[in-house]
């Protein structure tokens, strides 16, 4: 189909889809107007679970089995970049030098990005530690935590230095931590199961709304999922990295 | 009014996003694209959370009796942005192979696979 | 509070077209950014800081970085332009339909073996 055929189809679409939009967002309550689905789960979530972030309480403990499929999204699509980014036949990785030799040099890298990209990774991987740690009493959590601890690894990769940090210990160690902390989401779920109550439920002491062991379940699969996250991305960033440096020799056809 | 414009603005950047897709000419805009359509999700999410003077789900500091918008909206938005940073990614490696293999990033010269 | 829901509402919806309308895949990594943190800021003011946080750390750092990396792949491999050359400003659009010459191609069908327009 020809790009004039496909605008007009598109267009015509598009205004099909524009009028059911605005017939069915125009059937919801005016903003504002929430049920009160909400407001009941916040009550759960602070008095049942005695968990301030009422956001890590639903996503962690409340909500388990959604957080558990995003995170299988998640690990399947790190799978599927870390596949299709693999080392074929006829690719070989090249050295630094060799890459410089083969088309002209990038500006270096200014003393200035240098000392800060790599005075930051200590704080950075601090902080991500401490949003996973503090996910139940502050706006943070597993999945914010996580992805700050892969920014860590790409500020070394803007020193001018991909190979600064080992992305978490080399790859079979990655993958194996990503693995083992879907596992560990999975196994906490099941803890409840064990117990002979449902799927998910809280076995340990919630203990007291506000101190950092408190909300049962929830700092423990918040952990996990903030490992499982960091190590997910990690792998997927360094597919890209690793294939930043690699040749492809003439194919054979 | 306001609830007209919250709604309105997320379907019409889900329709921006779309419009992006359909005319690029070139793989990786069309991942940015999609990007920008999925975000008018997000928006559509909240825009249905939020409560009139409502603050946020944190309680610190704050008797869990206030008003607050709704977590679980944010709950279903927070895990959907970084899971689809991850599936972008996923696409942009389809894109590299696909230059690899094509030596073209525009999608309308990717024909039918070969061999 | 109302009138600053709407103005950001507002520029997001024009932040998203920038990010369509902008051809270049390198320049519009950049603007991509911004729209990223016009919609944490969004999340901010209509109560959603999980929200926020996750959206500076994936649209401000995460998905500009895999952009950059997937744009460097697709050009420096086939001999193309460097990413170390900048594209300048509005480039033809040309530039952004052929990200470089194609491979060594024998067999028919793929296009044919020239320089990349530049």
């Amino acid at each position: 189909m020809s790009r004039r055929g496909r605008l007009v189809v598109f267009a015509v679409a598009a205004a099909g889809l524009a009028g059911l939009l605005a017939w069915g967002l125009g059937g919801l309550p005016p903003l504002g107007q929430t049920p009160p689905y909400g407001q009941m789960l916040i009550t759960v979530a602070t008095m049942t679970r005695q968990v301030q972030n009422a956001v890590s309480g639903v996503n962690f403990d409340i909500r388990l089995a959604d957080t558990i499929l995003e995170e299988f999204l998640l690990l399947t699509a790190a799978t599927g970049v870390t596949v299709l980014l693999r080392r074929l036949d006829d690719e070989r990785e090249r050295s630094p030098e060799q890459l410089a030799a083969e088309r002209p040099a990038p500006p270096p890298v200014s003393d200035a990005v240098r000392v800060w990209s790599l005075g930051l990774i200590g704080p950075t991987v601090v902080v991500g530690l401490s949003l996973i740690a503090h996910g139940h009493l502050s706006p943070g959590g597993g999945f914010q935590g996580g992805a700050l601890m892969v920014t860590a690894g790409l500020l070394g990769f803007l020193a001018g230095r991909p190979r600064a940090l080992p992305w978490g210990g080399g790859v079979e160690l990655t993958e194996a931590m990503e693995g083992a902390a879907g596992a560990g989401i999975v196994i906490l779920g099941l803890a409840g199961v064990a117990v002979g109550g449902a799927f998910g439920q809280n076995v340990l002491p919630v203990g007291q709304r506000g101190a950092l062991a408190s909300g049962g379940l929830v700092p423990l699969v918040g952990g996990a999922v903030g490992v499982a996250v960091a190590s997910g991305t990690a792998l997927v960033v360094r597919a890209f990295v690793a294939e930043a440096l690699a040749i492809r020799r003439a194919r054979q056809r | 009014m306001m609830s007209g414009l919250a709604y309105g603005v997320a379907g019409f950047v889900l329709l921006t996003g779309l419009w992006g897709i359909v005319t690029s000419r070139d793989s990786i805009h069309l991942v940015l694209c999609l990007s920008v359509a999925q975000s008018g999700t997000y928006v559509l999410l909240l825009a249905i959370g939020y409560r009139e003077g409502g603050t946020a789900p944190v309680f610190q500091g704050v008797p869990p009796s206030a008003p607050a918008v709704d977590p679980v909206a944010q709950a279903l938005a927070l895990t959907d942005i970084v899971v689809a940073a991850v599936v972008l990614a996923l696409l942009l490696a389809l894109a590299v192979q696909a230059h690899k293999r094509f030596g073209t990033r525009d999608p309308d010269e990717l024909r039918a696979l070969r061999g | 509070m109302i009138a600053v829901q709407a103005i950001v509402l507002l520029l997001v919806a024009g932040g998203a077209v920038a990010v369509a309308a902008t051809r270049d895949p390198l320049c519009q990594a950049i603007v991509a950014g911004v729209y990223g943190l016009l919609l944490a800021i969004l999340f901010v003011v209509f109560q959603a800081p999980d929200v926020a946080l996750s959206q500076l750390l994936v649209g401000g750092v995460l998905v500009p970085a895999l952009v950059l990396l997937a744009l460097d792949k697709t050009r420096g491999s086939g001999g193309g332009p460097p990413l170390g050359r900048g594209s300048g400003g509005g480039p033809p659009i040309e530039e952004g339909s052929g990200g470089g010459p194609p491979l060594g191609k024998g067999s028919g069908g793929g296009p044919p073996i020239e320089e990349g327009s530049s």
